[in-house]
């Protein structure tokens, strides 16, 4: 009964299981049955049975902390620089554009070299390079040779590699096309179409960035790169997702689209830009979607996103080893100025003579920053999904069930989500029109079965 | 061997110069012709090119779009079933966002007159494409109980709207749910070239086989012949791939000095992978389309670099 | 490293058609048909090269891939590229600019 939810669609219920795979959509006196079933360990109505024996059976198991020996870390992060060629009117990241220091190419290597060691000596036969900044592509050497002597490295030990970047897309034309020959995938910024994009986005001297990022853009859909849009969503451009969604299906080969609301930062409010309303994103966010789905484009909400169940949201607890241009190694590539902001400590070691020294009880501590962890997200029914948003960005020491937008976000895009897996698109796309049928839905302090009201 | 008889330039082939291309069939021991074009049914002196290809007893393979004037259909509809089959593209139209009702409803009633000569086809140009209609259109018009299906392929000197190799993974578990229930109705799948293996899993590939379609992941020459006289390794290659043919030249000959031209390219596929593919490396699949695996090859790096010349022992 | 000394110019002769795979980078002559599989250390200098990296950031650059002092590093590059001279992939120029 423990992981069962139930959150109230209109005057049905969706019925949710993450960790049995199950979704149905069920009337009121439907749920109140299946509960008791459940509860008194009864048989239940013919029709429910089928539910009632899903749920009895194991499910997968509860996603839980890591442990153990630092032995399968999730990718080695690069951050080749923290500076950055544009100058972002919603930019969150405090660091110097210009004047960030590069990562050195000896130090590339040592840290190329030591995740190789670590692979190697865990039998692994997979790796990952994923490279953050700033704008990665500011220090492109580094990135580079890291590309060429990871893929030496990982030839000589058998290792199949991936390579991953987040980039703004603002360099020539063969800068883009070396990126698309090399790179699995890339996480472009584009936030919309030109008055969109130089609106939100334009370089550190005033320039418009729209034509060179849409160039990129064209490079990367051409090429065998998986290429992820991710456009940043204000409350001014959040009606326009749908534009924007049959923009990129004609301009653009995207696997997919991430849609992520503003963080709001200080640079973000000095030019009047806010987060949008939430039922409002959530809205065009479903409607967005569904122009994109018709060209076999997926639409992503970082925090809604069904795939799979896990404890953490991001990098972060899953032995991520990111490191930094002055070789410290983090579990998250954002600036350690945000973690301390927000009470974390998430230095887990530094490269110390070509080799990982990790320290293991901040390891450990990492670790332990699971959705276990947040208070906020106990009786969620997206727990195992959105496992609490970021860890820096998004607070979650609330009591359980106070949601704040970020929640009724992820809480609406999810149950859109699930209606539609299970056929039941219309009812989605005419339960999203309503606000108050939305806000009665994202407002449910508990939806874990046992403790719904209205059974 | 396909015979272009019109393109958009509107010239046509010379009554003479098909006489040709039907003598150079018999020297090859081909007792097919295949007309294209454009629209091959436009050509003016279309029942003259089938009576002339009758007579020598050719089996005719005309592709068309299917929205054919009343003197063209009547023209296909007095050969014998047996002796023709009339490839209708059913999602060919004169406006870009695909077929109006009109033109479907003009294309419904040639198929229903063309009976078991038709075939339909439909090239898959998105990976949203709807393929359900093509059921009803075999069932309810009378055609061979087969249904064609193409990948919008790259033009290599152009610009036309095809799939990108990126979204065929995508429009795999379509084509398979589609061919496992076109079976159902006795309607086999026939897949042209350029499909890849890897566009589908292992699933949906036991779902073809057990739907009884024939997968041949190849991509050869197909030997279009150009009003000109020019012979093309297939359309999509366009200009790019081409021979002149010689009055001793059989079909064979004129395949392999068309492979010889493009051999050296053949190393890769459409994707990155495709070169150190098992599938591809013993010939089970020709790693896609060559025009989009042409499309990939870029021309050669254009900055320079300024060694010392003792580097190169100068 | 040999500054100072004179210098000539390289480049890819303009029929060459090349393409990035998962294993190697294909090279293909247009005009003779010849087809060059570039792996390891050549793939890696291609790309550089494609980059346009002069030649004294290659030398760095390869040293740092296969763990070579400047030297060494310099002298297997020299060879790289007489191979490519030899197999048609680079041809000689008129001098430094």
């Amino acid at each position: 009964m423990d992981d069962i939810f139930a959150i109230p669609i209109d005057d049905k219920y969706l019925l949710y299981a993450p960790l049995h795979h199950l979704t149905a959509l069920v009337n009121r006196p439907a749920l109140a049955q299946l509960e008791a079933s459940l509860q008194a360990d009864a048989p239940a109505h013919p029709a429910l049975q089928p539910l009632v024996d899903r749920l009895r059976a194991p499910g997968e198991p509860v996603p839980m902390a890591r442990t153990g020996p630092l032995t399968d870390p999730l990718f080695l992060g690069i951050i080749p620089t923290r500076g950055c060629n544009m100058a972002c009117r919603y930019c969150d990241f405090a660091a110097p554009k210009q004047s960030s220091p590069v990562m050195s190419l000896d130090l590339a290597r040592d840290a190329v070299d030591a995740y190789f060691d670590l692979l190697a000596a865990a039998g692994q036969t997979r790796g990952e390079v994923h490279f953050f900044g700033g704008e990665p592509f500011c220090a492109e050497t580094a990135v580079h040779f890291v590309v060429e002597y990871a893929a030496h490295r990982a030839a000589e030990h058998g290792i199949a590699m991936r390579f991953e970047a987040t980039s703004n897309g603002l360099y020539p034309a063969a800068r883009g096309q070396w990126i698309a020959d090399h790179f699995d995938t890339l996480v472009l910024s584009l936030d919309g179409p030109a008055e969109i994009q130089n609106a939100h986005r334009p370089t550190p001297n005033g320039h418009d960035s729209f034509e060179i990022v849409a160039r990129s853009a064209a490079i990367f859909s051409d090429a065998p790169i998986e290429l992820v849009i991710r456009a940043c969503i204000t409350q001014e451009t959040v009606g326009r997702m749908p534009e924007i969604a049959a923009w990129i299906t004609h301009e653009f080969l995207p696997g997919s689209v991430c849609f992520e609301t503003l963080t709001l930062s200080p640079l973000a409010e000095q030019h009047e830009m806010l987060p949008p309303d939430p039922w409002e994103f959530a809205l065009n966010f479903d409607r967005a979607a569904q122009i994109l789905g018709a060209h076999g484009i997926e639409t992503v909400h970082s925090t809604a996103s069904t795939r799979d169940c896990r404890a953490t949201f991001c990098p972060v607890g899953r032995d991520a080893l990111i490191v930094s241009p002055d070789g410290w190694v983090d579990a998250c590539y954002l600036l350690h100025e945000d973690w301390e902001r927000s009470g974390l400590n998430l230095r887990i070691g530094r490269l110390d003579s070509g080799r990982f020294a990790i320290h293991t009880d901040a390891l450990q501590d990492v670790r332990a920053l699971t959705v276990h962890a947040r208070p906020l997200c106990a009786d969620c029914f997206c727990r195992y999904h959105c496992a609490g948003g970021c860890h820096v960005n998004h607070d979650t020491r609330g009591r359980p069930g106070e949601y704040d937008a970020l929640c009724v976000q992820t809480r609406l895009i999810t149950l859109a989500g699930l209606l539609r897996e299970i056929g039941q698109g219309e009812l989605a796309a005419a339960w999203l029109e309503d606000r108050a049928a939305c806000a009665v839905s994202a407002g449910q302090p508990s939806d874990r079965l046992s403790r719904i009201e209205a059974v | 061997m396909q015979t272009a008889i019109g393109d958009h330039a509107q010239t046509f082939i010379t009554l003479d110069t098909f006489e040709a291309r039907l003598d150079a069939l018999d020297r090859s021991g081909i007792d097919e012709i295949r007309l294209i074009g454009g629209e091959p049914t436009l050509h003016p002196q279309f029942p003259a090119l089938i009576e002339r290809a009758r007579r020598r007893g050719k089996h005719l393979v005309v592709f068309t779009h299917g929205l054919i004037s009343e003197r063209a259909l009547a023209v296909l509809e007095a050969i014998p079933v047996d002796a023709c089959t009339i490839l209708v593209n059913t999602n060919a139209s004169r406006h870009i966002d695909g077929p109006t009702p009109d033109e479907q409803a003009r294309r419904r009633a040639v198929l229903l007159r063309l009976g078991a000569r038709a075939l339909p086809g439909f090239t898959i140009d998105t990976p949203g494409a709807a393929l359900d209609f093509l059921l009803s259109l075999a069932l309810e018009t009378g055609c061979q109980p087969k249904i064609r299906l193409g990948l919008a392929q790259p033009i290599l000197s152009g610009r036309n709207r095809y799939l990108h190799p990126k979204q065929y993974p995508l429009v795999g578990q379509p084509i398979a749910r589609f061919a496992q229930a076109a079976a159902q109705y006795g309607i086999t799948v026939e897949l042209d070239c350029g499909f890849v293996r890897c566009m589908f899993s292992e699933t949906e590939l036991e779902m073809l086989h057990a739907a009884g379609v024939e997968t041949a992941w190849r991509c050869s020459p197909i030997l279009d012949v150009g009003i000109d006289g020019t012979i093309m390794h297939c359309f999509s290659l366009g200009s790019r791939v081409v021979l002149r043919p010689t009055d001793s030249a059989t079909a064979t000959d004129l395949r392999a000095a068309l492979a010889d031209q493009v051999r050296p390219y053949r190393a890769a596929g459409i994707y990155k992978a495709c070169s150190s593919c098992s599938f591809k490396l013993t010939g089970a699949c020709t790693g896609g389309c060559l025009s989009a695996t042409l499309q990939r090859f870029r021309a050669s790096p254009a900055p320079r670099l300024v060694v010392p010349e003792e580097v190169l022992g100068i | 490293m040999m500054a100072g000394h004179a210098r000539v110019t390289l480049e890819c002769p303009e029929h060459l058609r090349w393409v990035q795979d998962a294993t190697c980078v294909w090279v293909v002559d247009a005009r003779s048909g010849a087809a060059h599989c570039l792996s390891g250390t050549d793939a890696a200098v291609w790309g550089w090269m494609t980059m346009a990296y002069p030649y004294d950031r290659l030398v760095e650059l390869t040293g740092l891939l296969l763990n070579l002092p400047p030297a060494e590093a310099e002298q297997h590059l020299a060879a790289l590229l007489q191979a490519w001279i030899a197999a048609g992939l680079l041809e000689i120029r008129a001098g430094a600019l």
